[in-house]
């Protein structure tokens, strides 16, 4: 019987490595849309441009010109661990937007290019949403296209829409929160993101709600030398609670993208959020490293409120250069931080990627799981903080950071920061490193199971921790990625 | 006393004044490298706080006071610097320079044991050949050591020697006037098939504000072995930056113990080269701090080659309004395969107002390794104190009990039985 099982999982994860080996990056392909373009550079102007395009009111146009003057006097932060040639920011499009349409009352009058991305990446935007259960706020590059399941959540009296929308709709929301978790001092990247995000995600959960769905985001950059900065801003109410996924795919091509994202999240007493992201974006040439994503993400959330929680759970398999530490600040006493990552690089892709979870109230908890996995001639770096106040009475963190190699042209790092301020805060790191197992391998071998297959299975089982915090249908495409990324990383 | 402190721009050129009095050139060891050093420190600039490596250290308020050269003075008495029981040649070392009265070298006869200042022939061969080959170019205050550093030690273990007793030296800080300065240079060359220990201990009986800049080169040839042991047990007004570079060759062993018990700043740069393969390499420490102390270790493993093996532990307790750093990286070079590397950070934080920095870091380029780390800060451990409690020993006996033995996993791995108990017996009454 149990052998039976054990064959069939096998089967299983066969089945989905066959799916996945021997095919190029999947999600490689331009779509042609006419877009709305503003013109290269970054300057005032454009910043006015993109304001009065949206018809944001005047505070945010306020709020945006206060961040470029604090970007311009900042220098592009370097302490990461990877290289890449210097970003000429005058040389981007800051805003695009697909063709501008009326209000749109059914599918029918969405561009068939966009529906024909949507169903390649697979997202459930049509039949597929029932099935799901899924409401889709899908953002074509910088301008939210189409938003489903909305009636649902506003009975419960959830809003979930797109930052613009919300910027039109609920403008003292956004007011009160917006900057308040990253504000637009916060880094260099963080900054640009404050003057010239053009779109992203906006959830607001009332009290006591408990949202009945998982809220999904796919992004997708969609055009030519475009730059893309979304914003994305969750507001969990006391007692509420939300799940929110969100994935990414980009097509193939030759220019190097920016993205520089800003997330964040806060989390009021007793409230729950749990944010997940699978992130897939090109990789650029496995060879040569060329034209992949930049990705520069800052993520934080903050547990404002007593017994309230965080959890962040990526796995990032993509992007030629990995910037991103999801963070949560645990404010509230008896708060709960969670940081579950996988983090894959192949070829030439580099990854500095980790958490920080600063302890300011009584009691707070965290733990921090990273799995990283190098392979080909990537460089993956884990960095992290703990920091422990002096008012952290109490608090507990638990890391552990492992590594795995796979070929002796790359590289794992690890660097933690441990600041601990009070006696009675417990914080215990520990991390390892070491090669793939020769012998699991050789035991897949021993029963018929080739190399690259039972790498597949070897680097799904280390990361199962990881992949299990995941919400279902998430975890399986997770699984995919995870095998097409370590795809000719043996023999 | 009020000390005084310099500003402004001229800061670098005082600090320089007060460490290096008499010009590099005319002196007797090295004058080449001491020459190209003292040029390249015209360009050094110190660490501020955005240097990754001086991020939790600030350097500003300890070269910012107004130093002189310590003066020489002959103290009547050392046997309070003795270690108990430790059959040892002693080299005493009084305000950086040597005292050739107090110093007793009678066991190592082979050995080349010799106060840079008076080099034998055969001891200038040795520092013309190794002397400034190893520590850190770029970094202002070893720099400055390797420029100006007028006195210290040359341990040169000839080949297949292995030393008939352990060599104490003994490094004395005396009252003086004003804020001294202080600096010495070790070097220590362990020719292949050869073995010795040396152990170093500083004290300071000032009550003004000195500090010191130290330097130690050490070369373990082939399959040679040696054990350190440093001591830092000065008084709460005595600051010091050391750095401690090392050089292993093909199955060599090499053992260091980095022991603060006392001392205002302290930072200790420790790196170890492995640029031969098999080798072994222990790096201990020991940091028990009170008052204001802040003590920073900064140690970093260069795996170059494969078959290497590294083990690091240091452990501290941290009392009162103290700050204890601890930075290691382990860095394993692309061709370094089969490295087992392990590394280990224990906190213990005694008050409110103590703090705890630390950065375990791992540097991996080679694939088939096993390296970890592991860090943890907390509290004494209170299940052990309710048993011990429980058992009706008094809670301060049983604290005693509890830091004797949390120091003791470092403690009993110093082979020379003399310097343990020694150890011991000053760690037992650390927190009284």
């Amino acid at each position: 019987m149990a052998e039976e099982k054990l064959l069939e999982a096998i089967s299983e994860d066969e089945k989905i490595i066959q799916e996945v080996t021997g095919q190029k990056y999947k999600y490689g392909f331009v779509t042609d849309i006419e877009s709305d373009k503003a013109p290269k550079g970054l300057n005032e102007d454009i910043i006015r441009m993109i304001s009065a395009k949206k018809q944001e009111p005047e505070f945010m146009l306020e709020y945006r010109l206060r961040a470029f003057k604090h970007w311009q006097k900042m220098k592009e932060p370097n302490w990461a661990h990877v290289q890449y040639p210097p970003i000429d920011f005058q040389d981007i499009h800051y805003y695009a937007a697909p063709k501008q349409k009326p209000q749109l009352n059914s599918l029918d009058e969405v561009d068939p290019e966009l529906l024909k991305t949507f169903e390649k990446l697979g997202i459930p935007l049509q039949e597929q949403k029932m099935l799901a259960g899924v409401a889709v706020d899908a953002v074509v590059d910088s301008v939210s296209i189409k938003t489903t399941y909305k009636e649902k959540l506003a009975e419960k009296g959830i809003i979930f829409c797109s930052f613009s929308e919300a910027l039109q709709e609920h403008p003292e929301l956004v007011r009160k929160y917006m900057g308040t978790v990253v504000p637009h001092t916060d880094n260099f990247y963080a900054a640009l993101n404050a003057a010239v995000f053009t779109d992203g995600s906006f959830v607001y959960i009332p009290e006591g709600v408990r949202c009945p769905m998982e809220l999904s985001t796919y992004f997708r950059i969609n055009e030519q030398n475009t730059g893309q900065f979304e914003r994305t801003l969750i507001v969990a109410e006391a007692g509420s609670y939300v799940s929110y996924p969100e994935g990414c795919t980009a097509p193939q091509r030759d220019e190097n993208q920016l993205h520089a994202a800003v997330v964040e999240l806060v989390a009021m007493d007793n409230a729950e959020i749990k944010y997940s992201t699978v992130q897939n974006w090109y990789p650029g040439d496995p060879e040569t490293g060329k034209g992949g994503i930049y990705n520069f993400v800052t993520k934080r959330g903050i547990c404002k409120g007593r017994n309230s929680k965080i959890s962040w759970t990526q796995v990032e398999t993509g992007s030629a250069i990995t910037w991103k530490y999801p963070s949560v600040i645990l404010k509230g006493d008896n708060s709960e931080g969670e940081f579950y990552s996988v983090a894959v690089t192949n070829g030439r892709q580099q990854a500095d990627t980790g958490t920080k979870m600063i302890h300011i109230g009584k009691n707070t908890r965290s733990v921090i799981i990273s799995k990283g996995i190098s392979a080909g001639k990537s460089q993956n770096s884990y960095r992290g903080l703990v920091r422990m106040m002096k008012g952290a009475e109490n608090a507990r963190n638990f890391s552990q950071c492992d590594s795995m190699l796979i070929g002796n042209q790359c590289g794992a790092h690890t660097f933690p920061y441990i600041e601990v301020g009070n006696p009675t805060a417990k914080v215990e790191h520990e991390a390892t490193t070491s090669k793939i197992g020769e012998d699991q391998i050789f035991y897949c071998n021993q029963r018929g199971i080739d190399t690259e297959k039972a790498v597949g299975l070897i680097v799904n089982g280390y990361c199962r921790e990881v992949l299990n915090q995941l919400p279902m249908e998430f975890a399986v495409e997770a699984q995919k990625l995870l095998s097409i990324s370590l795809e000719g990383s043996v023999g | 006393m009020a000390i005084q402190t310099n500003t402004g721009t001229d800061i670098k050129e005082a600090f320089i004044r007060a460490f290096a009095p008499e010009a590099p050139n005319g002196q007797p060891i090295a004058p080449a490298v001491k020459e190209s050093a003292a040029a390249a420190l015209q360009a050094l600039q110190f660490p501020h706080k955005k240097n990754e490596a001086w991020k939790y250290t600030p350097v500003q308020p300890l070269v910012s006071k107004a130093y002189i050269p310590a003066e020489a003075t002959e103290p009547e008495d050392i046997s309070p610097f003795l270690i108990p029981e430790l059959e040892a040649d002693v080299l005493v070392y009084i305000n950086g320079k040597f005292s050739s009265a107090h110093s007793q070298i009678q066991h190592n006869k082979q050995l080349c044991i010799e106060s840079l200042r008076q080099l034998s022939s055969q001891g200038k061969a040795v520092v013309e050949a190794h002397f400034g080959k190893l520590l850190n170019k770029d970094d202002i205050f070893a720099a400055l050591n390797t420029a100006y550093a007028k006195d210290g030690t040359l341990v040169y273990v000839p080949k297949g020697t292995v030393a008939a007793a352990p060599i104490h030296i003994i490094q004395l800080t005396l009252p003086g006037q004003a804020a001294c300065s202080l600096q010495h240079r070790n070097l220590f060359v362990v020719e292949p098939l050869a073995e010795a220990k040396v152990v170093e201990s500083f004290y300071s009986l000032s009550t003004v504000p000195s500090l010191r800049n130290a330097g130690t080169e050490i070369f373990v040839g082939e399959n040679a072995g040696l054990e350190y042991v440093k001591l830092q047990l000065e008084q709460h007004t005595a600051s010091q930056i050391d750095h401690t570079e090392v050089s292993q060759a093909r199955h060599s062993r090499f053992s260091i113990f980095t022991i603060t018990l006392n001392g205002d700043t302290v930072r200790n740069d420790l790196q170890i080269h492995l640029d031969g393969t098999e080798t072994e390499t222990h790096l201990m420490g020991i940091y028990l701090l009170s008052g204001k102390q802040h003590v920073d270790n900064y140690t970093q493993i260069l795996h170059k080659q494969p078959h290497c093996y590294s083990n690091e532990l240091y452990k501290g307790i941290v009392a009162d309004q103290a700050t204890a750093a601890f930075s290691g990286k382990i860095h394993v070079f692309q061709q370094a395969q089969k490295t087992n590397a392990f590394q280990s950070n224990r906190n213990i934080l005694l008050s409110k107002s103590a703090n705890a920095y630390t950065r375990p870091q791992l540097e991996i380029y080679a694939d088939d390794v096993k390296c970890s780390h592991g860090a943890t800060t907390g509290k004494l451990e209170e299940d052990a104190m309710f048993y011990l409690r429980s058992r009706g020993i008094p809670e301060k006996q049983a604290r005693k009990m509890l830091i004797h033995a949390f120091a003791g996993e470092v403690v009993e791995q110093i082979s020379l039985e003399a310097v343990r108990t020694y150890l011991e017996s000053l760690i037992a009454s650390r927190y009284e």
